[in-house]
């Protein structure tokens, strides 16, 4: 009963903690009528607390990644009526509530539940935007069981029933959807890895062991790069039977490396966008796959509907979720009155296998992150000095140094301020590997030279 | 083969993010200029020059700055050649 159920560096939670800690946040909210909530993450227990209380009191919560630049955040944490961070470890802002305060409350133990209903919205998920501003998803209780119903009938998920699950994915970013729900759903220990801890690959590796997982939740990138040390290998996570990967490509040589140091381990390579929870397609991957692109999901198991219709790849029915704000995007309803999501990938489907070919827009994905070079173009305009500015995306893709940014300035910033300034308006992951910056002509708005000062 | 620190910096400025010039004692981790990706990236091409580097074998220190990844793979050269 006393077995610890979250695993974390900054602490741990037993079962009867995270109900009675959920139960409290979930009272406090439910008293204060809340509607929507963001939680700044990081890794803290109370984090993984509050985002059960959130959805026991049936709050729609913002997972706001406590990295992210200050005015990018503000912006996220603007749409929210009440902001909860962990005053141990993570900074809030003005007025945000410490999640300590909370649970040392002497509130309910027990909370009622408010009744289900699939339109709920159950958490808002921000990605990056082409206009320059963070696009907010918000995906509702019935877009989360139906990814649940399908993930939970995958095949390997379904024989396995891992009991310990091993989290890469920050709380902000919806891979980590896999493995929380799955997790807080089945009652499964939670184990999860801060994000600069790589750095220090013992302690990387500690945490990988104590995890003592049968289900890993990954990139593809993190497999690689946890494959870059030997001892990545069944000694070190001998109960290891299933990895779930999704976020960008898989590339076959490490699906091989996985299989040769992992003897009988499964493979799930998934695909979705966030704009449908998670992911939507899987295909498990053999060893006799590997001599070429490997697919992203089985036909005859999915989420919704999955279609591609002239090149592109269409989701329809109940894991379509919508954008906040009136956007549109991508989304329609279908004639038969159905949801349905253009996703702008471009896939093809062969012998039952979705294969997904890359985006027939710019969007990138570096470390499985989202990214739109618009974006990071409309925040270097922002910045003083900058008159124009094209970011490139070169053919090794996948790293941020794939990203480059060419900048026309007026002379009167330097590429180094550029860069700092550039750094306070998006996350980390955006930035741009090189910035090279050359000094326009002045011209005014109708093209013409500006002379004289 | 022996690994120079230059050879270490050359490698860095392919993989990271950086503007100005990397310098033998330039901070990598901290500064945010080496990321996991630049990580692997450096970490296979110092395989494919036969000089396979576990980081598990080393403190977080010795990945800071050019210097001590050269460092790391000079006793790797001397470990092997034993």
């Amino acid at each position: 009963m006393n077995e610890i159920i979250y695993l974390s560096g900054a602490g741990t939670l037993t079962q009867p903690q995270l109900e009675l800690y959920s139960c409290r946040i979930a009272a406090y909210l439910s008293a204060r009528g809340v509607r929507i909530a963001a939680v700044i993450t990081g890794r803290s227990p109370l984090v993984y607390a509050a985002i059960r209380g959130c959805i026991i009191a049936g709050v729609c919560y913002i997972p706001a990644d406590e990295a992210l630049p200050e005015q990018r955040r503000r912006m996220i944490l603007a749409e929210a009526e009440l902001v909860l961070y962990d005053g141990g470890g993570l900074s809030g802002e003005t007025g945000a509530v410490d999640l300590r305060e909370i649970v040392n409350q002497d509130l309910p133990e027990q909370a009622e539940l408010p009744p289900l209903c699939s339109a709920r919205p159950a958490y808002r998920i921000y990605t990056s935007g082409t206009t320059g501003a963070p696009k907010g998803i918000e995906v509702s209780l019935g877009n989360v069981g139906s990814f649940l119903r399908w993930f939970m009938t995958i095949p390997a998920i379904a024989e396995i029933r891992p009991r310990s699950v091993l989290n890469q994915a920050m709380f902000s970013f919806d891979l980590s959807v896999a493995d929380l729900y799955y997790s807080l759903f089945t009652g499964a220990r939670l184990t999860v890895i801060e994000r600069g801890l790589w750095q220090d690959f013992g302690g990387l590796f500690r945490r990988i062991r104590d995890s003592r997982a049968e289900l890993a939740v990954f990139t593809p990138a993190f497999a690689e790069l946890c494959l870059c040390d030997a001892s990545f290998s069944r000694e070190l996570l001998p109960e290891l039977r299933v990895i779930f990967f999704c976020g960008e490509v898989l590339k076959p040589e490490v699906a091989v490396k996985l299989f040769r140091r992992f003897p009988g381990l499964r493979i799930i390579n998934a695909y979705g966008p966030t704009e449908c929870c998670c992911a939507v397609t899987a295909a498990e991957i053999t060893p006799d796959m590997t001599d070429r692109a490997l697919p992203v999901g089985e036909m005859s198991h999915t989420a919704g509907e999955v279609r591609v219709e002239n090149g592109e790849i269409v989701i329809y029915g109940e894991s379509v979720a919508g954008y906040t704000g009136g956007l549109t995007g991508g989304f329609s309803a279908a004639t038969d009155g159905r949801r349905c999501f253009h996703t702008g990938d471009s896939g093809c489907i062969e012998n039952g296998m979705l294969y997904f070919n890359g985006r027939l827009d710019r969007q990138v994905k570096i470390m499985g992150y989202r990214i739109e070079p618009e974006d990071i173009e409309n925040n270097l305009l922002k910045i003083p000095g900058v008159l124009q500015a094209a970011v490139r995306v070169s053919g090794r893709g996948g790293s941020r140094s794939a990203l480059s940014a060419e900048v026309r300035t007026d002379g009167s910033v330097t590429t180094e301020e550029i860069r700092r300034r550039l750094s306070e308006l998006v996350p980390q992951y955006m930035l741009p590997g090189r910035i090279t910056t050359s000094e326009a002509l002045p011209v005014s708005a109708n093209g013409k030279l500006k002379r004289g000062n | 083969m022996n690994i120079t620190v230059e050879t270490i910096i050359s490698l860095l400025s392919e993989f990271c993010e950086h503007d100005g010039a990397i310098t033998p004692e330039t901070e990598l981790l901290d500064s945010g200029i080496l990321d996991s990706l630049g990580f692997i990236e450096l970490l296979n091409a110092l395989e494919d020059m036969g000089c396979p580097v576990q980081p598990t074998q080393f403190p977080r220190e010795s990945f800071a700055t050019p210097q001590r990844i050269a460092e790391i793979c000079h006793l790797q050269n001397a470990a092997a050649e034993q």
